[in-house]
């Protein structure tokens, strides 16, 4: 069990049994090929999970499996307490959101919605005043007479969300809900499932290759790469510790140094890295005209490219001994390419990989 | 607000083909039908109201409707083929479900025996149930030889591929998704059937019906062989006034009437497969549906299937294990007597060379049908920009499915009383045959080669235009490169059913000359164990040359083969 708890297979500090789902060495195979392997998991009621990880990682499979719409080749899946083996998928009340909405084409938006409320036997008024409710709830007052093919991409997945929701399920799965949305939306629309789920005091996992989705919308965030679980913990915990190269890079890290340019990079800092990869954020270094000092105690490179971003220039500086490295400069920055350049290291942008929590 | 789906996009229309590329793509089919489909049928047609001496007579309506045995066969022809549509229908979904839905092993194999009967000659359908349920028969004690319902049991056995195909192909690529959404949402698998599954295919499901209505109400073959004298269906009435009671008039009162209730059908027939085309939400390029895992669950539609499975191959292996007895010991003398031509036969040729005749008639009416049908594809699969335009290729595209309602004794006697005179006296020609056949297989061409051209995205062409492609190289190299596999079943399609084509041919083959299923339908009018041993070998001989041909269309997993 301990041994398990420190490869962060499961939550910190969570030796019983918990009371929400409880995913134990779950593993799924295609023929010969093993989509999940040996996966264990848990999340609390309440609480929101992403499974974050690049396509064809698994993770779609993995909350298929616990959807029950995947049969699993080991391990198992409790939900309160409960083994969900031999119970089939409409009787474990979790409802699933799809990436494409699976709208039912042959009804219309409050047919859609109310499906699943004909189904637990809520008619007439019940089951109008509830569809206008979530109709609410996802922000499309006025949608109910009309058909899913007349939907833009975003409110059919609004629609998707509404109808999910309507279902009261004890779990909430999510498919790459946004993924097929452009930016601007996704960004909007996150927002809005964040509020409709912590609203609604929904459970939920979330399967997203998207890790701004992920922070957007989740409390936990697992890792998943080639069906295996590699990292898993609350947001801040995983994003500040990334387990390994990959993982970093998967959340947004733009940049990682293995240890030898790690240490000459905080060098000059009062807490230098010794013998331990990072990753670095955008920011984690500004560059500055140069001054006499700093050829003695500093970092310096050359500045061999510049563009233009919302915060000010981003530039690629060659770092002698270290390598190319990404560099932001305020605006009143003068850079030009060959321009030498001073480069300050902020350490709260500099994580180290794979300390405290990480395989 | 605008719907920005790819379907949007690719329904939008083309503009690049010029009109009249498609008209002279047109021109040439639209002749042929014209000559020889439309000429021979309003010439048949013509005489229910030709009055002596010219002038409008519509007197043989009321002669006709006031005969007691038009009622009977009317009423016959409407509830036998209504209860084989229903019936027909009620085994094909299930049969669909396992064959196309369930990773059952063998799938391939099982949907290849169901697509057997629809190819094998109405004939042979007809000898097979004879030879299973005549007196001595393996279910001879059932005492249904000569009873409506061997009819109607072969025009289930003949159809269930109809159903079984179209729904099949259409469930097939169902995106699974939307049932597996229903499921989470708390349906239960009845529920999810009844509520997801079955709304989508319900137009498919209707459209197949509609057309196994078609064929059953216009059976021929099978119910000659069958029926005897005691049943009849409007076809067999058709064909018994033209040649035994020569009531000319009677017969075209009685073409007229199918001909209009045909047409009736094929537009309620297009509207379904209209509306089949719309509701159907096929799932994404992204995401190939896999099929479900045989579970406990399935155990009712396992079994429905498997009960198919044995009726349809029951008659089959009893066609086969009859044409090897004789006088009650195995022998191949059935076999052995097909090469041979004696008194008690009475046959002008061997069954041999009758095979030989059927095989040259049967290639050239392929290649016949398969080069109009390419053409009348290429045309009726176009998405012009103008109203009108799309409303031409609507009804473009439906006269070339008249042939599939149109009567073939209409045709194959229209052939013979129109094409009897110069500039166009061909009644003695052997083309004749060919050209026939090729008129009723060509709108099952159209059916396989046009859905596979109607897939193509029409951006596809436009960038191949913009990277500089003229009309013609973009049809070479977008069309025909999608149509390649698609035009080779079609061929086969066409070579199999023309092999067997009974009620066309049965008027225009020569009597010195004939083809292998005018043969067997001669055979089997003959007394004697012999000929009837006879006739069953030839059946086998005949069946495995269309099974063969099947078989590799089979190979070439296209669809829309067979599915209407």
């Amino acid at each position: 069990m301990a041994g398990a708890a420190s490869q962060g297979a499961q939550l910190p500090g969570s030796s019983e049994p918990p009371a929400g789902l409880d995913v134990r060495s779950v593993t799924v195979r295609f023929g010969p090929t093993t989509a999940v392997d040996d996966v264990s998991l848990a999340l609390q009621p309440g609480r929101v999970l992403a499974v974050l990880g690049p396509s064809g990682c698994g993770k779609s499979t993995l909350l298929r499996a616990v959807a029950g719409l995947e049969e699993l080749a080991g391990g198992s899946i409790h939900f309160a307490g409960q083994d969900l083996a031999g119970v089939p998928t409409h009787r474990r009340g979790f409802a699933m959101m799809f990436q494409d909405g699976q709208l039912f084409q042959h009804l219309d938006v409050a047919g859609n919605i109310g499906y699943p409320l004909s189904l637990k036997g809520i008619r007439g008024s019940a089951r109008d005043e509830e569809v206008s409710r979530l109709l609410s709830l996802v922000d499309l007052q006025g949608y109910a007479v009309r058909r899913p093919a007349t939907l833009s991409g975003g409110e059919q997945q609004r629609v998707a969300l509404a109808r999910a929701l309507a279902a009261r399920p004890r779990l909430l799965l999510l498919d790459e809900p946004l993924s097929a949305l452009d930016r601007s939306l996704r960004e909007r629309l996150a927002a809005d499932v964040r509020h409709a789920l912590t609203t609604t005091h929904t459970t939920a996992i979330l399967v997203t290759h998207d890790h701004d989705e992920a922070f957007a919308i989740a409390d936990d965030l697992a890792v998943m790469r080639a069906g295996r679980l590699i990292q898993h913990g609350t947001v801040p915990e995983v994003f500040r510790r990334p387990a390994d190269a990959q993982t970093a890079q998967f959340l947004g890290y733009p940049t990682v140094l293995d240890p030898e340019a790690a240490e000459r990079l905080t060098a000059y800092l009062s807490e230098p890295v010794r013998g331990q990869a990072v990753a670095l954020r955008r920011e984690a270094l500004r560059a500055a005209p140069i001054a006499e000092r700093d050829y003695r105690q500093g970092l310096v490179g050359t500045v061999e490219r510049v563009s233009a971003a919302r915060d000010g220039w981003h530039l690629e500086v060659l770092v002698p001994g270290i390598g190319r490295l990404p560099a932001i400069a305020t605006v009143d920055v003068a850079t030009r390419v060959g321009d030498p350049v001073a480069l300050q290291v902020e350490r709260s942008d500099v994580v180290v990989l794979g300390e405290g929590g990480g395989a | 607000m605008t719907t920005t789906t790819a379907t949007a996009t690719r329904r939008r229309a083309t503009r690049g083909t010029s009109p009249w590329l498609l008209a002279a793509a047109a021109a040439l089919p639209l002749a042929f039908l014209a000559i020889f489909f439309v000429l021979p049928v309003t010439g048949m047609l013509t005489r229910g109201f030709a009055a002596e001496g010219g002038g409008v007579d519509l007197g043989g309506f009321a002669d006709v409707f006031g005969r007691a045995r038009t009622g009977r066969v009317l009423w016959f022809t409407l509830w036998t083929s209504t209860v084989a549509t229903l019936v027909t229908t009620a085994v094909g979904l299930p049969l669909a479900y396992v064959l196309y839905r369930l990773a059952l092993p063998g799938r391939r194999a099982l949907r290849a025996v169901v697509a057997i009967p629809f190819v094998m000659p109405t004939v042979v359908v007809g000898v097979m149930f004879r030879s299973l349920l005549a007196p001595g028969g393996p279910l001879g004690w059932l005492g249904l030889d000569g009873h409506w319902a061997a009819i109607l049991a072969a025009f289930v056995f003949f159809n269930l591929a109809v159903v079984t195909r179209t729904v099949g192909a259409t469930w097939e690529h169902l995106d699974r998704r939307a049932e597996d959404a229903a499921a989470t949402l708390g349906a239960s698998p009845w529920t999810v059937w009844r509520t997801v599954t079955w709304p989508a295919l319900a137009p498919t499901t209707l459209s197949a019906a509609s057309v196994v209505f078609l064929f059953c109400s216009t059976a021929f073959g099978v119910v000659l062989t069958l029926g005897g004298l005691r049943y009849g269906t409007v076809e067999t009435e058709i064909y018994l006034l033209t040649t035994t009671l020569l009531d000319l008039r009677a017969a075209a009162v009685l073409s007229v009437v199918q001909f209009a209730a045909v047409a009736a059908m094929l537009a309620v027939t297009a509207y379904l497969r209209e509306r089949a085309e719309v509701t159907q939400s096929r799932s994404g390029a992204t995401m190939s549906p896999q099929p479900r895992k045989v579970t406990r669950s399935a155990a009712v539609p396992l079994a429905v299937a498997g009960l198919a499975i044995a009726f349809l191959l029951g008659p089959i292996v009893s066609l086969v294990v009859g044409s090897l007895r004789r006088d009650g010991e195995w022998t191949v003398a059935n076999y052995a007597a097909l090469g041979t031509v004696t008194r008690s036969n009475a046959l002008t040729t061997t069954v041999w060379d009758a095979l030989a005749m059927s095989a040259r008639i049967a290639l050239a009416a392929a290649l016949l049908a398969v080069a109009l049908g390419l053409l009348v594809s290429i045309v009726v699969s176009r998405r012009p920009a103008s109203r009108r335009g799309r409303a031409t290729l609507r009804v473009l595209d439906a006269v070339f499915m008249l042939p599939l309602g149109i009567s073939a004794v209409t045709v194959g006697f229209g052939f013979l009383i129109t094409l009897d005179r110069p500039p166009l006296d061909l009644r003695s020609s052997v083309a004749l045959i060919p050209i026939a056949q090729a008129m009723v297989a060509l709108p099952l061409v159209v059916r396989t080669i046009a859905p596979a051209l109607r897939a193509i995205d029409d951006r596809q062409r436009q960038a191949a235009a913009t990277l500089g492609a003229s009309p013609w190289q973009v049809l070479r190299v977008v069309d025909l490169a999608v149509v390649r596999r698609p035009l080779l079943a079609a061929i086969g399609f066409a070579l199999a059913v023309s092999l067997g084509e009974f009620g066309a041919t049965s008027f225009l083959s020569r009597p010195d000359r004939p083809t292998l299923p005018v043969v067997i339908y001669q055979l089997v009018g003959r007394p004697g164990a012999e000929n009837f041993g006879m006739a069953l070998a030839a059946s086998v001989v005949l069946s495995v040359l269309t099974g063969v041909v099947m078989a590799a269309v089979e190979r070439l997993r296209v669809d829309s083969v067979g599915s209407f």
